[in-house]
């Protein structure tokens, strides 16, 4: 029950996305001692606060230990070492890629991606086109299909970078997704700035003359360069890491928090483990920055509550009725029981620090040999002379 | 108990319970308090969305297992009925001078405050021409939220369900009425009711009016995938409400991508009205010295919960418009500024 615990503790933060960075010295300031395992190339930022250990080559080869006493196993050339940590937090981020096939379109000389305009400003490739007065740039969202939120910020950004170079800028939308008072801003001081807003169903893309023609429902358009947001996807090494980890990944192929009602904000299916972030959600970088910030009160709020005696109740073993089937093993969400050694017998083990209570393991094993223990009777289940009714 | 560091969080809601909780769970004392006889504030009125038994994720439950969370929590002292009257500075330490009930007065002094004082929901009188009040049939989404919170699914059964009418942002970025902000919640629980709806009457025939849906969000993907198709959903917001034949409502607007006029009667028409500042924003700004911004929502420093003034923090909807589950993410990260202000590490 002590506000400041003495023991130091470390958290792990897995990942080389901003959202890690941002991580890492939020818990730092903390007063954690951060593990920081970028997991690819990534360049190490200048200045890290000194409780921050950075591991730029090292690669994870397991996890093992449970909540409040994690052990991170890492390859560093040909040695594997252990870094221990309290908790783990996964900000890998995601991926982006063209989909072509989407627009069917691919890019060229009249066609680019924001980051490609964006670039082509600073190089002052666009010179040519921006020096002759009307230089026109299409901007098409939610062609297709949606744009993500992430890249069509992105996209906005961009759109306002080519007005201020006094450039034509039409953007083209279906619904413009402002629900944060920041893009509402932005997009009220693009309107001000005189990028022209053209809401539409279908439009129809046409290149002619050196010039694309867009048919939209006002009346023909015409630009000199179409620019297409890029698309996300999940990080390429989300799957595996999953897998290692034994965390579960959602249909649509990016990290599945406990409960997207938040209650836990961005705790995985495994006590102790969390993502943060565009790893699990769909976000500009704001967003996944703030996003960021509950993940790590959340995990903040978790460590201090290991101090406390367990609340709640947990799964326990008969271990000598235990017929060693792995039905626990395999049907725990939250990868808390195994088949171990200890005092001599080799039986199924929930290990208390990660069980969640939820029970399955109990309803599924085939000599009921797990129950759970500790259960305190809910305050709307009052025990009467006839058994228990409900109020 | 005595000689913990303590916390003052005002208001009993959503965000509060969740940041007096997390501030429990760190072994700091929290005094909690609550204007109402009651703790829960809006969020207790979110009804269950569920659609075939599958959760929309609208969060309406999250209130109650908050509540039996704070049931056992150790540590948080609830004052219902108790509203500050006067906040002063002492060495530090904030005094809050409050009232209860029967005016009996009571003080607390605390190092740090946490206000979670919620909204007040944006009258759908501001929309004069909408005719809530006046037109039979014309109600608001918190309304419906509470007659299917009371009465359950069967409700559904004496509304009229023919042709039913969504309109958003009633109220919202609406710079005529000082509100050029987004809700953030109303798209979201307007479809999430739509497909309520539609369950209990599968022939019912639902349109959206809208100027941009607000489908971003984890929560959200489900639910807007299962309601692109369902609904039809129309660019353009109607003008003026009217008594339309046999009991309808009728009204006219025009079609943003074709620019036509079109009269249409609806048997039901639904309102979705967001949020505003609480009406006493202002006055509690004035007692702890805080800004407001320009909707007045209390100001923060770019972290979203640090207000200008040391030692007080602002959680969920006070400090702009919120989901729950956003609003008690949002607490938490209130409640981690409040506990690295109170120093409470080596």
């Amino acid at each position: 029950m002590n506000p400041m615990p003495g023991r130091p503790r470390g958290v792990i933060v897995l990942g080389a996305a901003p959202e890690a960075l941002c991580a890492v010295r939020e818990l730092a300031a903390l007063g954690y001692a951060v593990a920081w395992l970028p997991l690819e190339e990534a360049q190490a930022p200048a200045a890290l606060p000194p409780n921050v250990a950075i591991y730029p080559a090292a690669e994870l080869v397991g996890l093992g230990g449970y909540a409040g006493a994690f052990c991170a196993q890492v390859r560093r050339g040909e040695a594997i070492e252990c870094l221990p940590g309290a908790a783990v937090l996964i900000a890998l981020g995601n991926a982006r890629c063209y989909p072509q096939e989407r627009y069917g379109l691919p890019l060229g000389p009249r066609v680019l991606t924001p980051p490609q305009a964006r670039q082509r400003l600073k190089d002052r490739t666009l010179e040519a086109l921006l020096s002759h007065r009307k230089a026109h740039f299409l901007v098409m969202l939610d062609w297709g299909g949606e744009t993500s939120r992430e890249t069509a910020v992105e996209a906005l950004h961009t759109a306002r970078a080519l007005r201020q170079n006094h450039a034509e800028v039409t953007l083209f939308y279906r619904d413009l997704k402002v629900d944060s008072a920041p893009l509402e801003r932005l997009t009220r001081r693009m309107r001000e700035e005189g990028v022209v807003f053209c809401r539409y169903i279908e439009v129809e893309v046409r290149f002619e003359e050196g010039g694309v023609h867009i048919a939209a429902p006002d009346g023909l358009v015409r630009g000199d360069m179409l620019i297409l947001p890029e698309a996300v996807q999940p990080h390429p090494a989300t799957l595996p890491l999953a897998a290692l980890l034994k965390l579960r990944v959602g249909k649509d192929g990016y990290f599945q928090e406990v409960n997207v009602r938040q209650v836990r904000p961005g705790l995985t299916n495994r006590k102790g483990i969390y993502v943060a972030g565009r790893c699990h959600m769909d976000a500009d970088r704001e967003a996944a920055l703030e996003d960021v910030s509950h993940v790590v009160a959340s995990l903040d709020a978790f460590l201090h509550s290991l101090d406390e005696p367990p609340s709640g109740p947990t799964a326990e073993v008969e271990r000598d009725r235990c017929i060693r089937c792995l039905t626990c093993v395999r049907t725990c969400p939250h990868a808390a029981a195994e088949v171990v050694e200890r005092e001599g017998i080799t039986a199924a083990y929930v290990e208390k620090a990660a069980c969640w209570g939820c029970g399955i393991c109990a309803a599924h094993c085939p000599v009921q040999a797990i129950a759970l223990k500790g259960q305190a009777v809910p305050s709307w289940l009052a025990p009467t002379a006839q058994g228990v009714s409900i109020r | 108990m005595s000689d913990r560091p303590r916390a003052a969080v005002i208001g009993g809601g959503i965000a509060g319970i969740a940041a007096s909780l997390n501030l429990a769970q760190r072994g700091i004392g929290v005094i909690l308090i609550e204007r109402e006889a009651q703790l829960g504030g809006n969020a207790s009125t979110v009804c269950c969305k569920a659609v075939g038994g599958v959760c929309q994720h609208c969060g309406g439950c999250l209130f109650r297992d908050h509540l039996r969370a704070l049931e056992r929590a150790e540590g948080v002292s609830v004052f219902l009925q108790t509203h500050v009257e006067r906040v002063e500075r002492r060495e530090g330490r904030l005094a809050l001078l409050c009232e209860r009930a029967q005016g009996e007065a009571l003080s607390f002094e605390v190092p740090a405050v946490i206000l979670a004082t919620g909204f007040d929901h944006i009258s759908p009188l501001a929309k004069g021409p909408y005719g809530y009040g006046l037109l039979p049939h014309v109600i608001t989404g918190r309304d419906l939220e509470a007659l299917l919170q009371g009465r359950g699914r069967t409700a559904c059964n004496e509304l009229p369900l023919g042709k039913v009418a969504f309109i958003q942002c009633v109220g919202s970025r609406d710079e005529h009425n000082g509100r050029g902000y987004c809700s953030q919640v109303c798209c979201r629980y307007a479809l999430r009711l739509a497909r309520v709806l539609q369950e209990s009457r599968p022939e019912a025939e639902i349109a959206f009016f809208k100027m941009d849906l607000q489908t971003s969000g984890r929560d959200m993907a489900e639910t807007w995938a299962a309601a692109r198709g369902a609904f039809r959903i129309v660019a353009g917001m109607p003008a003026l409400l009217e008594r339309g034949a046999e009991g309808k409502v009728a009204f006219r607007y025009e079609e943003v991508l074709t620019g036509r006029q079109i009269r249409e009667s609806f048997d039901l028409v639904v309102l979705a009205t967001g949020i505003q500042p609480r009406a006493d924003a202002a006055l509690l700004a004035e007692q702890f010295g805080l800004n407001q911004d320009p909707s007045g929502f209390f100001a923060t420093a770019p972290d979203g919960v640090s207000t200008l003034v040391p030692g007080v923090f602002a959680a969920g909807c006070c400090q702009a418009p919120r989901s729950i589950a956003e609003s008690i993410a949002h607490a938490h990260q209130a409640a981690q500024a409040c506990v690295l202000y109170l120093g409470g590490r080596a």
